[in-house]
């Protein structure tokens, strides 16, 4: 996978989640689901999301909801590959540091600029992603033109010690 | 009059499109007086966590709606009901924030009339 399809916008606000929705909807390759509480997310991750904006605080949904860097943990023990943005009205440095320390791609803050750097971290997702993936080839690479270097140097030493091939060879 | 609104952020946001503008100010007008009234409940139950939960949840809305001097009154209300800092303060910042959020309702409403 070196792209984004399928993407996740988790809130309790619906008017925030409706906002992000409509912002990335402007990219049609993209599949948006919106849920409004992260036990739904979680009931849903077997859709393979490839990024997720989680809100911080489930505060609407009830006392007893998870929050946010609950289900960034679940999230990231279920589906490690899933990238987790978290969104949150809070701009506290010990919110941002705790969800980065749990897995976390980015922390952003909702404000006017939310909506645009949702998308700044969409496309570093991708071109993350992308590096990783020719990373991988150059790796598959490497192994491949190894073992083929490797069984030249096997098939000479076999044929010299058989003698079809000789130190003083007729032709020099 | 000073406007109360501004429409700045929605303005770009939407690219200048009037309906999803009128969407998301229509979604505001809805929102707003529930929350403002959940707001005033926990208050009058001192009830602080709730309180600050609905000021946080607002806190975007407000600064979408361009209701700027409402922002620092909500992060205001959020900061205070969290920490528990001078607690006695907040009816009469709260009462001032009301007011403020249902002169800008009635400016969205005519923007959209």
């Amino acid at each position: 996978m070196n792209t984004v399809k399928n993407i996740f916008v988790v809130d309790d606000d619906q008017t925030q989640a409706m906002m992000l929705q409509d912002y990335l909807s402007k990219y049609s390759t993209f599949t948006i689901h919106t849920f409004n509480s992260g036990e739904e997310c979680i009931k849903n991750l077997s859709l393979k999301p490839d990024i997720i904006f989680l809100d911080y605080n489930f505060d609407k949904v009830g006392k007893d909801a998870m929050n946010g860097i609950e289900i960034l943990r679940e999230i990231k023990s279920a589906n490690p590959s899933t990238e987790v943005v978290m969104f949150s009205g809070q701009d506290r440095i010990e919110v941002a540091v705790n969800s980065m320390k749990y897995g976390a791609f980015d922390y952003i803050v909702k404000n006017e600029s939310a909506f645009h750097r949702s998308e700044n971290v969409i496309f570093n997702i991708i071109k993350r992603l992308k590096l990783q993936y020719q990373a991988s080839l150059y790796k598959k690479l490497t192994i491949f033109l190894g073992i083929t270097l490797l069984l030249v140097i096997i098939l000479v030493v076999v044929l010299y010690q058989s003698g079809v091939i000789s130190k003083n060879p007729g032709w020099m | 009059m000073t406007n109360l609104t501004d429409m700045t952020f929605l303005d770009g946001f939407t690219g200048g499109n009037a309906d999803k503008k009128k969407k998301y100010i229509s979604m505001f007008l809805q929102l707003c007086p529930s929350a403002l009234d959940s707001m005033k409940a926990s208050l009058d139950q001192q009830d602080y966590d709730a309180l600050r939960a609905t000021a946080h949840s607002l806190k975007p809305q407000i600064t979408y709606m361009g209701i700027k001097a409402g922002e620092p009154m909500v992060k205001d209300i959020e900061h205070r009901a969290g920490q528990r800092v001078e607690v006695e303060k907040l009816p009469a910042l709260f009462s001032e924030f009301d007011q403020l959020c249902r002169q800008a309702m009635e400016e969205l409403r005519q923007r959209i009339a």
